[in-house]
């Protein structure tokens, strides 16, 4: 029997257990941290040799499945701010639907991969650099026995977003704010999302922590709701704008990932957080760096088909 | 009635010599291709294409296999500030996706390749560049470089071994293979038969290769109904993850 399968869209042989393999590596570091997947997911699809638009829309279709799982799960908790998570995907769907014409534009000019692995290099960078630091700052302290300090003054951002119109109150946020600023956030993490291939999750949740004010316990089961939607609307749009959505690899990679999840969130109690969290911002770190020396130095070979493909 | 039946005769016997004269052999040739066409299913991931048959003691065989003239359209990279990226786009007219040569054991006939019509320089003779302005023995190379790189073009010396010998007849046998990023349409198989005096005789066949059961179900729907497509990738995948969650009963956040 071969192990081979052949992927119709982006006609490429992949061994199965190599793609179910890194769907589960990338579903169990997740399910470890609650973020993530995605954005480790396109950069091992593009090192394993799938066109990075086809590996971007790919993966987006199939964070609707983990997303849509989780989201249930934490809204038996009672941890979705539906309210907040509608104006959230209202800006992520606009946001998702202009991010798919610029890779569509972007493929006529010729230079959606290279979009794609520079935005990978500067959000890897960004993510897997803070990460690195809080965790070890995190180690530090907790060796010390501090204990972090509150923040006593609105700061100059908090005092700005008063003064926005339509303020509302969150219920189950417990925060009151103006609708225009989900709104925002979440178009420029759309527009992100369908560039990379992500559900935007490691840039929403900083987003809803530090810029939304919402409570953590809100915030991953939130922004599961908002994804699912962004994400569909993303697949959808790639589908018909693109034609780059590999069906057959997003169905074997969501298998894998989806497994790993789970059991990444049941090993997740049993371990030291902030040693994970620096072995992960480590990988996250290697990721980009080896993007980076890929878009720097001569490659091997000057010639790529048109498109991207 | 005796005199019709002679001039029928000698009629008959002058064209076969005339016939022979010009070079139009009536002569024998058999070519049997191994699968007689290539199928792209789930599972592919390229393939073994087997050549094999009979031709006159006093022959050679070089057998070309060429793609259809699929995705000719590049991007050549270019050092943009401290970046590689995409800074030309260039098209080749008449450069066939898959191009392989297949040449005999003894080794006489690389160098008579141009006078024979055949090979990769000889196809660098027919392929036209847009736009002009770019360096075409440049831009040809990395193209070159790039179809090595995919498997796709490749001259084989040594690639038909004869063998087994009948009166006046020799068996010959070669082998190809298809990448797993073959694409899809009518190749051509030449054979061309050539004699001591370097008398060619080209034979085309036709061999197709194409996409079967789901895949060619997949990529039809992809294509030619893509908003279906993308509901439907969206819905089973929202069905296999809610299964899968179902398993796994306690959900936690991903």
């Amino acid at each position: 029997m071969s192990w081979h399968i052949y992927l119709p869209i982006a006609q490429h042989s992949v061994l199965l257990p190599v793609i179910i393999g890194s769907g589960f590596l990338v579903g169990l570091l997740s399910g470890l941290f609650g973020v993530g997947g995605g954005f480790l997911m396109t950069p091992l699809l593009i090192m394993i040799g799938i066109p990075p638009t086809v590996a971007a829309a790919s993966d987006t279709n199939q964070i609707v499945a983990a997303a849509a799982s989780g989201t249930y799960a934490h809204y038996r908790l009672g941890n979705v701010d539906f309210k907040m998570g509608l104006f959230l995907l209202i800006g992520g769907i606009l946001g998702g639907t202009g991010g798919v014409q610029i890779i569509k534009l972007l493929r006529q000019i010729g230079n959606a991969d290279f979009l794609i692995k520079i935005t990978y290099v500067v959000m890897l960078g960004a993510v897997g650099g803070y990460m690195f630091l809080e965790s070890l700052q995190g180690i530090r302290t907790s060796k010390r026995g501090q204990v972090p300090a509150f923040e006593t003054k609105p700061s100059a951002y908090a005092r700005l977003i008063r003064r926005l119109p339509f303020q509302m109150h969150f219920d189950r946020s417990g925060i009151v704010n103006s609708p225009i600023v989900p709104l925002v956030l979440g178009g420029f993490v759309g527009i992100l999302a369908a560039i990379m291939g992500v559900g935007g999750g490691f840039i929403m949740v900083p987003v809803m922590v530090y810029l939304l004010r919402m409570p953590m316990h809100v915030v991953v089961g939130t922004n599961l709701f908002q994804e699912i939607f962004t994400c569909i609307n993303i697949t959808i749009m790639q589908a018909y704008s693109n034609r780059t959505v590999d069906f057959v690899l997003a169905l074997l990679l969501l298998i894998g990932s989806t497994i790993g999840a789970q059991l990444g969130s049941k090993v997740s109690a049993k371990l030291k957080r902030d040693q994970l969290k620096i072995l992960l911002a480590s990988l996250i770190l290697l990721v980009m760096v080896k993007m980076l020396i890929g878009i720097s130095f001569q490659p091997h070979i000057l010639l790529s088909y048109y498109g991207g493909d | 009635m005796q005199s019709k039946y002679r001039f029928a005769l000698t009629l008959g016997v002058a064209l076969v010599f005339s016939y022979a004269a010009a070079g139009l052999s009536i002569e024998t040739f058999v070519l049997e291709v191994q699968p007689k066409t290539l199928e792209i299913g789930t599972f592919f991931s390229g393939r073994t294409v087997n050549l094999s048959g009979w031709i006159l003691t006093d022959r050679d065989i070089i057998i070309e296999i060429i793609g259809p003239d699929e995705k000719s359209k590049f991007n050549i990279k270019g050092k943009v500030g401290p970046f590689w990226m995409n800074r030309e786009k260039v098209e080749l007219e008449h450069a066939p996706f898959f191009y392989k040569l297949l040449l005999p054991e003894h080794r006489k006939y690389e160098d008579r390749l141009s006078s024979q019509s055949v090979g990769i320089e000889n196809l660098k003779q027919r392929i036209t560049m847009k736009p002009k302005h770019l360096n075409f023995n440049k831009v040809f190379d990395l193209f070159l470089q790039f179809k090595h790189s995919e498997k796709l073009y490749k001259e084989l010396n040594g690639a038909i071994r004869y063998s087994s010998k009948k009166e006046g007849e020799k068996s010959f046998e070669a082998s190809f293979s298809f990448p797993s990023s073959t694409a899809p349409g009518d190749y051509k198989i030449v054979a061309t038969l050539i004699d001591d005096d370097g008398h060619a005789e080209p034979s085309v066949r036709s061999f197709r290769v194409e996409e079967v059961g789901i895949i060619k179900a997949i990529r039809q729907l992809a294509y030619h109904r893509a908003l279906l497509y993308g509901i439907l990738s969206v819905l089973i995948a929202l069905s296999v993850g809610a299964l899968i969650g179902m398993v796994f009963k306690r959900a936690k956040a991903h």
